[in-house]
């Protein structure tokens, strides 16, 4: 009787991670399905006419971009550089010093010149006090203006730069990001482009482990030799040509990249700015933003841009990528412990009953009942239950749906935008996608669940993110692996 | 077979499930791989056609335009007839010939236009326009009015088309292939203008469009406001300050994007009065207004003009207007203390 009721407790277990599989793979095919229509619209719309002679235009409306720095001595100079050759006829560059306490603000000082700036400035937005503002006596670096603030976090920096830029459009950017000439157009047009009321537009970014720059520009997308860049590749491949695609056609887009997006800074200031109490400040201000707009009942929209627009680097280790997912892991819980309310609540329309949902059952809750799988599996070792042909078959299905996917995000690469030209790069990125659920997924999954951890033990911070940043060989700079 | 189906038919069926799905993924897998191969080759193929292409496009145009021993008209015949067989060739020799002309004037260009027609891509691109599906319509347009095809009836089909990316270049079409009177298809608007197209307009008007300049009041009566705002903002631009006091009027307009443009326009041509109406309706403005009006007494006014609004900054205002109102303040008396 003992026995008959336990292989019950257990086939009922077992048919609930089936369930559980067979949504997540009718999600995923939703998705490329949704997101392979997106991308072949806007190859069809856009593409007719180089609108970089629009780059001469006077109405184009002004852009603040911000850069939070904190610790980035090593780099600044040449980040700042970068950034000041950045191809748009009218915007300011914001950098702000989050408290380092190394010699950035002392770099910064002696390479632009710096004198202390009076100009006005909000104080809409709580942050912790800005120490000076400093602009550049240099006519090269009219556009330069540069925040010295107590440490407060990357969020606490966002909303300082929010403060005090002085245009209605702001881009936050990771100071070290190196961006497409037309990166700013392209990002813009979403909110010219639009009957709605655009409140955020994003892009896709990219990798730029091992590639070539010349004056801040990418001159040659190589292929790393590590297999942890690749696989990180094919990951964002995923994310935004598959993910993010899909989302952006349904409007249910709930994060714009960190890295580069651009925002209303109205919209943003109404909603109360970043938050500072999570580490995922990037998705919950874009969801408080789209919250507020839904509560007052304007037709708003959120515009994203599949065109390669920014190359960043990404955790070239082991060590750096489980502090990366651990914090990202943390982000989206709270992001959505926060605005649990709008989860599976048809007042939030597709954001309540599609997007939400989504983030909660695939993205948060994936790894911790794939390891609570592993656990199940474990135990039915030890209750000797165990179907060896059982396992053998599921884990085949398991195995080639996660390399199907992945290829799928090749093809759609390969049909969209091409960047990694060599055919021998094609081939690479192949093997490191039959090989990625065995080498690599596993490792994600344990970060993951190491963040579900450290967020119920409470912890709040990014933990050290050092880089290797950009490297001279000769005239050009190669992005260290 | 019969092999299969005897281990097959012992299997319980989730199994036969598990195997059925391992099957389909791995194969699906397998075709996804050789799609992706394929794509690769088929564009690596086709990469390598086009550059042949454009070579022989390329001799033939050099030859066409610079070497006066070319006999023209035979080898444009020759050159149909060989080398402008499939759809690729005829998609490439238009491209080329678009490059080409993106950097020819005068009488190249003009040669250029007539090869363009002699080489037939003018025929198989109006059948594109007409046949085509819509992003295939919207090209067809572009490299018409690229090349000043003067077509204007049937592109003006398409003036409010659905796609918007088929309006967008039916609107560009207009103003690039005008002689003169490049905004005379504002008369067939029906839906408004987005801003990015009102700066394409702009772009066109100024860099593109080569007839005299057009008299921008003439659309000052248009129904849609977007047309208004760019008309304004034109008038501005080009100087037309014969019709400074047309733009009066725009001040008591129910649009406030409209009333905006129109303070900023006045404000610009150094309308004088301007601060005599604008200042006493502060109080009452929009936001957007608002903002002008502060930019108006901060050129045109005084500190003690500009310290009047104060009263009208309540606490409750917004902090943008209260931002720019203490920038300009400070701009105006630079010893302030901020």
């Amino acid at each position: 009787m003992e026995t008959v009721s336990l292989n019950h407790i257990t086939e009922i277990i077992s048919w609930l991670f089936l369930a559980y599989g067979a949504i997540v793979c009718a999600g995923y095919i939703f998705s490329a399905v949704v997101s392979f229509l997106e991308i072949r619209e806007y190859k069809r719309s856009n593409g007719l006419r180089d609108e970089i002679s629009l780059l001469q235009s006077t109405s184009l409306p002004s852009i603040s971009i911000l850069a939070p720095a904190y610790n980035e001595e090593a780099n600044i100079v040449e980040n700042v550089r970068s950034l000041l050759t950045v191809n748009y006829p009218s915007c300011e560059i914001v950098v702000i010093n989050d408290g380092s306490k190394d010699g950035t603000i002392t770099k910064l000082i002696e390479s632009f010149h710096l004198v202390e700036d009076d100009s006005v400035y909000a104080d809409i937005l709580p942050s912790k006090p800005i120490r000076k503002v400093y602009r550049s006596t240099y006519k090269s670096f009219k556009n330069l203006r540069v925040v010295d603030k107590e440490n407060g976090g990357k969020a606490d920096a966002l909303n300082v730069g929010i403060n005090v830029s002085k245009h209605d459009i702001v881009c936050c950017i990771d100071v070290d990001c190196v961006l497409e000439s037309d990166a700013l157009l392209k990002l813009i047009k979403p909110f010219l482009n639009n009957e709605k009321k655009v409140i955020a537009s994003g892009g896709i970014i990219r990798i730029a482990n091992s590639c070539t720059i010349e004056d801040g520009k990418i001159i040659e997308v190589k292929l790393p030799e590590k297999f942890i860049v690749r696989a990180q590749i094919i990951e964002y491949f995923r994310a935004f040509l598959m993910g993010r695609m899909a989302w952006s056609r349904v409007d249910g887009l709930l994060l714009i990249s960190g890295a580069f997006g651009m925002f209303d800074k109205e919209t943003v200031i109404e909603a109360g700015g970043y938050n500072t109490k999570t580490v995922g400040e990037d998705m919950e201000l874009l969801v408080r933003m789209r919250r507020l707009m839904r509560r007052k009942k304007v037709d708003y929209a959120v515009g994203f841009i599949p065109d390669p627009l920014c190359w960043t680097e990404v955790p070239p280790n082991w060590t750096i990528l489980h502090r990366q997912r651990n914090r990202w892991t943390r982000g989206t819980a709270e992001t959505l412990w926060m605005h649990r309310g709008m989860i599976a609540n048809p007042k939030y329309g597709v954001l309540g009953m599609l997007s939400t949902p989504y983030w909660l059952f695939f993205e948060w809750l994936a790894p911790i009942i794939e390891f609570l799988g592993i656990l199940f599996f474990i135990l039915l070792m030890v209750l000797g239950q165990v179907n060896w042909i059982f396992v053998l078959g599921f884990s085949l299905v398991a195995y080639t749906f996660a390399v199907l996917y992945s290829v799928t995000a090749l093809f759609f690469e390969e049909y969209s935008f091409q960047q990694y030209k060599k055919t021998k790069y094609t081939y690479k990125l192949v093997l490191t996608a039959l090989l990625e659920p065995i080498f690599y997924h596993p490792f994600i999954l344990w970060s993951a669940l190491k963040g579900n951890i450290d967020l119920m033990r409470g912890k709040n911070n990014w933990g050290t993110m050092s880089r290797t940043g950009l490297g001279k060989v000769g005239d050009k700079v190669v992005v260290k692996q | 077979m019969s092999f299969i189906d005897n281990i097959v038919q012992d299997w319980p069926w989730p199994l036969k499930v598990n195997a059925f799905f391992a099957i389909l993924f791995f194969f699906l897998v397998a075709i996804t791989i050789l799609s992706l191969v394929f794509l690769r080759v088929y564009k690596n193929r086709r990469e390598r056609n086009k550059r042949h292409y454009w070579d022989q496009i390329d001799t033939f145009l050099n030859n066409g335009l610079f070497d006066d021993t070319f006999d023209l008209a035979k080898e444009t015949q020759r050159f149909k007839a060989s080398h402008l067989v499939t759809p690729l060739q005829k998609k490439v020799a238009i491209r080329e010939i678009l490059v080409y002309n993106e950097n020819l004037k005068g009488e190249s260009s003009e040669i250029l236009k007539n090869l363009f027609h002699d080489l037939g891509l003018d025929e198989f691109t109006i059948s594109s326009l007409t046949d085509g599906k819509w992003y295939d319509k919207a090209k067809a347009i572009y490299v018409l009015s690229e090349l000043q095809v003067k077509k204007a009836k049937t592109v003006a089909l398409y003036l409010n088309d659905k796609h918007e990316t088929v309006r967008a270049q039916a609107i560009y079409y207009y103003i690039k292939t005008a002689d003169k009177n490049p905004l005379g298809f504002f008369g067939k608007l029906k839906k408004e203008l987005t801003l990015w197209e009102l700066i394409q307009l702009e772009d066109c008007l100024k860099f593109v469009y080569q007839g005299p300049v057009p008299d921008f009041s003439k659309w000052l009566d248009h129904q849609l406001n977007t047309v208004l705002v760019f008309s304004i903002r034109m008038i501005q631009q080009f100087d037309q300050y014969e019709h400074m006091e047309r733009l009066v009027p725009f001040l008591d307009h129910q649009d406030e994007r409209v009333r905006a443009e129109a303070i900023k326009s006045l404000r610009k041509l150094h309308f004088e009065g301007l601060l005599d109406v604008v200042v006493p309706r502060f109080l009452t403005e929009s936001r957007l207004v608002k903002k002008e009006i502060i930019k108006t007494v901060e050129t045109h006014g005084d500190l003690e003009l500009l310290r009047g609004l104060r009263p009208a900054l309540s606490i409750k205002e917004e902090w943008q207007t209260n931002l720019m109102y203490l920038r300009a303040e400070k701009r105006m008396q630079p010893t302030l203390e901020s």
